[in-house]
């Protein structure tokens, strides 16, 4: 296991939470797409989200080394048009990686583009956000 | 409570289904309801295709290719108030099957369990309460641990292996009783070491209100995992008012369930 703390930026006029959010789901939905989810689907979400104490800043706390199954119907459609900030060219490399995956699994590590900010556990800490622990 | 089954990647994975009592508790003939598209089973035994457990075979009319592990998304509320306690990050369920063919389910002490491998507590959104007061049935490994925590930075009961004295945050002074018994509470420390790792029935009541809000139980507020409950969890009453009169007829009511103590 190598936990990795991804900080999202505002973009698209959502906060930092309310992307981070979106993107969680969009990482569940290459395991259960929204083609075979049930509206009384409780499970939406991926991985756990920490807030920043001070900033609200909101980080995706994932895994590099999990691999994460690709379900034979994934629509990455959504997931991309959360990711402005990602070269054209980078998408379409994600897509074949994707495409060529179905029904298999990939590490996540491998799903994070270059754009993203990634923290170790030490980064994230000496980053601030964990001051909140148990006084 | 609903549940999530866990195939590997094979058919039927990540369906969900609502699931009934069967006499009074979670078994594997409790009937399932509200299921995700294509599924057939009609129990919990054939939902997870558990094979033969306790002399009942169950079939397998989904054709999952093996025994699926069962997690808890939602824990639905008993009271008639619907505030169902939730875990809608996979990663964060608890579960109550662990996929070994011809298995039962968790259990502790006889009764099903809702285990923590490395998953997290739950959310639930609560009306203002006046005197929290809270009846839980648990046990846990040798990690710190919380029960409630209202919101940020609060928490009604926390051990770890700090010598704090603060035990409760923004939450007023705690009372706690551990199968009935009233606890002397010095430090964390203390507090966790005298909690133990067996089946206890935990009854706590703080004296500070709490203003509507989500909270999380069995979990702390962030999330982290090193403050969950483990590893199971059997029964978690909230009430909004103090029921320090009705105590010992509550904790005769669960132990005469559980048979705790």
């Amino acid at each position: 296991m190598a936990t990795v703390y991804l900080p999202v930026e505002p973009q698209l006029g959502m906060t930092s939470a309310e992307r981070a959010e979106a993107i969680d789901a969009e990482v569940w939905a290459l395991r259960r797409p929204d083609s075979v989810r049930s509206p009384q689907d409780i499970t939406r979400y991926y991985y756990p989200r920490i807030t920043h104490p001070t900033t609200g800043q909101v980080a995706i706390v994932g895994d590099t080394e999990e691999n994460v199954r690709i379900h034979p119907d994934v629509d990455l459609t959504k997931l991309l048009a959360l990711l402005p900030e990602v070269p054209q060219a980078e998408k379409d490399g994600l897509v074949m990686f994707i495409d060529a995956n179905r029904g298999g699994t990939v590490p996540f590590g491998q799903l994070i583009p270059s754009t993203s900010t990634q923290l170790t556990e030490v980064e994230a800490e000496a980053e601030g956000w964990f001051p909140d622990e148990p006084l | 409570m609903r549940v999530r089954r866990d195939t590997a990647g094979g058919t039927g994975d990540d369906d969900e289904a609502d699931i009934a009592f069967d006499s009074g508790v979670i078994s594997l003939d409790s009937a399932i309801s509200n299921a995700s598209a294509g599924v057939t089973a009609t129990t919990l035994g054939q939902f997870l295709n558990v094979g033969t457990v306790g002399g009942t075979t169950y079939t397998n009319p989904d054709s999952l290719t093996g025994t699926a592990i069962a997690y808890i998304p939602e824990w639905k509320d008993q009271s008639g108030n619907n505030a169902n306690a939730t875990q809608s990050v996979h990663s964060l369920q608890r579960r109550i099957h662990n996929g070994t063919t011809d298995a039962d389910l968790q259990q502790s002490n006889g009764q099903p369990t809702l285990f923590a491998s490395s998953g997290g507590g739950f959310e639930v959104s609560l009306p203002q309460l006046t005197t929290p007061f809270c009846s839980m049935v648990f046990d846990r490994n040798n990690n710190d641990f919380t029960t409630w925590t209202p919101r940020n930075s609060a928490w009604m009961a926390l051990g770890d292996s700090s010598t704090s004295t603060t035990v409760t945050s923004t939450m007023g002074t705690l009372t706690a009783y551990k199968n009935g018994s009233q606890m002397t509470i010095t430090t964390r420390a203390q507090f966790a070491t005298d909690i133990g790792s067996d089946q206890l029935l935990f009854t706590h009541t703080t004296t500070q209100a709490q203003q509507a809000s989500t909270w999380k139980f069995a979990t702390y507020y962030t999330n982290n995992t090193a403050f969950n409950i483990k590893p199971s969890l059997q029964e978690n009453i909230m009430w909004g008012t103090d029921q320090s009169d009705n105590r010992t007829g509550i904790e005769s009511d669960i132990n005469g369930f559980f048979g705790i103590y």
